[in-house]
């Protein structure tokens, strides 16, 4: 009896020692933002690519969510207006062939300068929608997307001052694009009524199954875009393969001429579009362009005189699809920006120090070098992602 | 009898379990025997706080320059004490990013529970030793921004120091001080250096259960241009990636007055 006794009272002793070590070690989580019934979107995970991913703990990636943002990414009727004629889309720019830029043979936005269903040019050329999710420098070309910005809404934009309306992540492009002016210029009510109106796809389901309920709001519309945006990622350029060491990853000689000089010093460009794999820091630079005065710029965000004329480095993948080139669309073709990156460097007051061949007007590549150079930069081209039907618009749209 | 064991073995594995689940668990007992380290971190000209983008400074050979930035490594934190085994930082990593535009990166809390006691000396590694410098170790931003490029070495920059400077007809150039890995190319035969240095500092560090330690290092920017070569930009130009040569005399100048401390003191 006294045994037995013995035996009980270790077992309890067993369970509470068991039941305080799940207490007591058991880490801290974050508090779960995902919506009950939904299933996590799992990204790939490329060799070599960032582990870090730019996703805002109220907005987790879900196939639900994607799904939806998806649709909503190329539904024209989503800006508020359902005469086919005057329907505009993210996707109408955007175009999955151009690595979700305009391109400068786009149908209908000639030289690749797009402008708003009022016909008002956007004050910038396009940054291509790819490996958004791997930044944290901000987005845009001056990078007021971020983190950090207090602002709510934008006069510029016709954004209204709400709290919903804040500037700190890919979810802020949706209502950028939704009120802009330059863009569908409509507003969260057109919006929401066009959604609700609309037999097919059936959106209240659609909106339920990424979020919990049928509520279609302007949040949720930008979650989910925001959402199907992170999923633009490209990872399978014949470089790639290069540095993965994979079939189908041979350069040429040229190719690999051109490499060597995008990684060395006379050509210096890897400083600010490396490294390899993104191509691109993400930061600011005046890359000495003859300066033309735009509030657009970096220093129209941060208001620091330093960054005059500073715009952030696109990524180089995919860029032979992406012209016209830098914020104003300056440059036309790859060989104008390698000439200019050879001979047409000018100096102003905040250019970057990393432009350390400006005292000699530019890296003054040869003819061949810079023909190298761009035979390169097309291997950064990634046709898997260009054609990915996951990306593209839905069939049944 | 048989029975009697089996109760007493059933009760002493219960008590073995127990011990494992409960030693499995971190002590908090064992914070009162270790203490906690800080490494700050402020860059310097002429014992002053940078003023960056201000053509105001002048080195030894007589050069105006300014500084934009500074980007660099520190490695291999270790303190030492007499008759005992170094304690080298290995908790989470070994290694910290410094960026004069990251605020945040300007501070180094060792996650490491480091033994209390006296500590006679410390020592850091500027850049990485080459055992812990490979190309594609860091794929986050913003470490994977100093990649080194594989033809000189590979791994990454040990520091990037971008400024500029008036060259002889007072035309303002951009310079980038980069330091890493040096190629050495002799006819068909091309070799690397490895231009890290150990940075030693002999001063006495009390580390007490009860408190964090917080040692501020300064790095002295005009040192890197002063002692015991002059650094004179408009012989050695803008760049120096590709130069080992010039590597090495700035190595050689690190090694000598770029690192003081300039604080040691309880938080």
């Amino acid at each position: 009896m006294k045994k037995k006794g013995l035996i009980i009272i270790s077992w309890l002793f067993l369970i509470t020692i068991i039941g305080l070590y799940f207490i007591s070690c058991k880490k801290e989580e974050h508090p779960s933002t995902q919506v009950v019934n939904t299933t996590p979107y799992m990204f790939p995970t490329p060799k070599l690519f960032p582990t870090l991913m730019n996703i805002p703990a109220d907005n987790p990636t879900t196939i639900e969510g994607v799904r939806l943002g998806r649709y909503l990414f190329y539904d024209g009727r989503m800006s508020g207006r359902m005469e086919p004629d005057s329907q505009m889309s993210c996707g109408t720019c955007h175009l999955q062939s151009r690595s979700f830029e305009c391109g400068i043979d786009h149908p209908k936005y000639t030289g690749g300068h797009p402008f708003g269903v009022q016909g008002k040019l956007t004050p910038h050329y396009m940054m291509p929608f790819i490996n958004l999710v791997y930044n944290f420098n901000g987005y845009l070309w001056s990078g007021k997307i971020n983190e950090n910005n207090p602002a709510l809404g934008s006069v510029a934009y016709g954004v209204p001052a709400k709290p919903e309306f804040n500037w700190r992540n890919i979810e802020s492009l949706f209502w950028m694009g939704l009120y802009a002016p330059h863009e569908m210029k409509s507003d969260s009510t057109r919006c929401i009524a066009a959604l609700k109106s609309i037999k097919y796809p059936n959106y209240p389901q659609l909106f339920k199954a990424a979020f919990g309920t049928s509520d279609i709001t302007i949040v949720r519309c930008g979650k989910a875009v925001a959402q199907f945006l992170r999923t633009l990622i490209s990872y399978n350029s014949k470089f790639d393969r290069y540095l993965r060491k994979e079939q189908g990853g041979t350069l040429t000689p040229s190719e690999l001429r051109g490499y060597q000089l995008f990684i060395s010093e006379p050509a210096d460009c890897f400083h600010c579009h490396g490294p390899a794999p993104l191509f691109t820091t993400d930061l600011f630079y005046n890359n000495g362009k003859p300066f033309i005065a735009d509030a657009g710029d970096r220093f129209g965000y941060t208001k620091d005189s330093n960054d005059i004329g500073a715009y952030r480095a696109p990524t180089l993948r995919n860029i032979e699809l992406t012209g016209p080139y830098m914020h104003d669309g300056r440059f036309k073709t790859l060989e104008e920006v390698v000439n200019f990156y050879a001979t047409g460097l000018v100096p102003s007051p905040t250019v970057s120090p990393l432009m350390k061949h400006l005292s000699t007007g530019g890296n003054q590549l040869t003819d061949q070098q810079q023909i190298d150079l761009i035979t390169f930069l097309k291997t950064l081209t990634d046709y898997q992602f260009l054609s990915d039907t996951a990306f593209a618009k839905p069939l049944d749209l | 009898m048989k029975r009697e064991n089996l109760y007493y073995s059933a009760f002493i594995a219960l008590l073995l379990t127990t011990v494992f689940f409960v030693s499995s668990c971190k002590k908090e007992d064992d914070k009162v025997s270790y203490g906690k380290v800080i490494l700050k971190f402020e860059h310097k000209i002429d014992s002053n706080v940078v003023e960056f983008n201000i053509m105001k400074y002048v080195n030894e050979a007589g050069n105006q320059y300014q500084i934009s930035n500074v980007q660099w490594f520190i490695s291999d934190f270790t303190l030492y004490k007499k008759g005992q085994s170094p304690f080298v930082v290995k908790h989470t990593t070994t290694s910290h990013y410094i960026d004069t535009d990251i605020p945040a990166s300007q501070s180094w809390e060792i996650t490491d529970d480091i033994p209390e006691g006296v500590y006679d000396s410390m020592s850091f590694i500027f850049g990485f030793t080459p055992s812990e410098n490979s190309s594609f170790m860091f794929v986050n931003y913003p470490e994977n921004a100093m990649w080194w490029p594989e033809n000189l070495g590979g791994g990454y920059h040990y520091m990037k120091l971008n400024g500029f400077w008036k060259d002889t007809v007072d035309f303002k150039r951009a310079f980038n001080f980069h330091m890493g890995i040096g190629r050495v190319i002799n006819g068909i035969d091309t070799s690397f250096e490895h231009n890290y240095f150990k940075v030693s500092f002999l001063t006495s560090i009390t580390l007490t259960s009860s408190k964090i330690k917080e040692i501020t290092v300064a790095m002295n920017i005009d040192e890197w241009f002063k002692n015991p070569h002059i650094w004179d930009f408009n012989y050695w130009g803008p760049a120096i990636m590709e130069n080992e040569t010039a590597m090495r005399i700035a190595k050689e100048n690190g090694e000598v007055g770029v690192f003081t401390i300039t604080s040691i003191k309880d938080l």
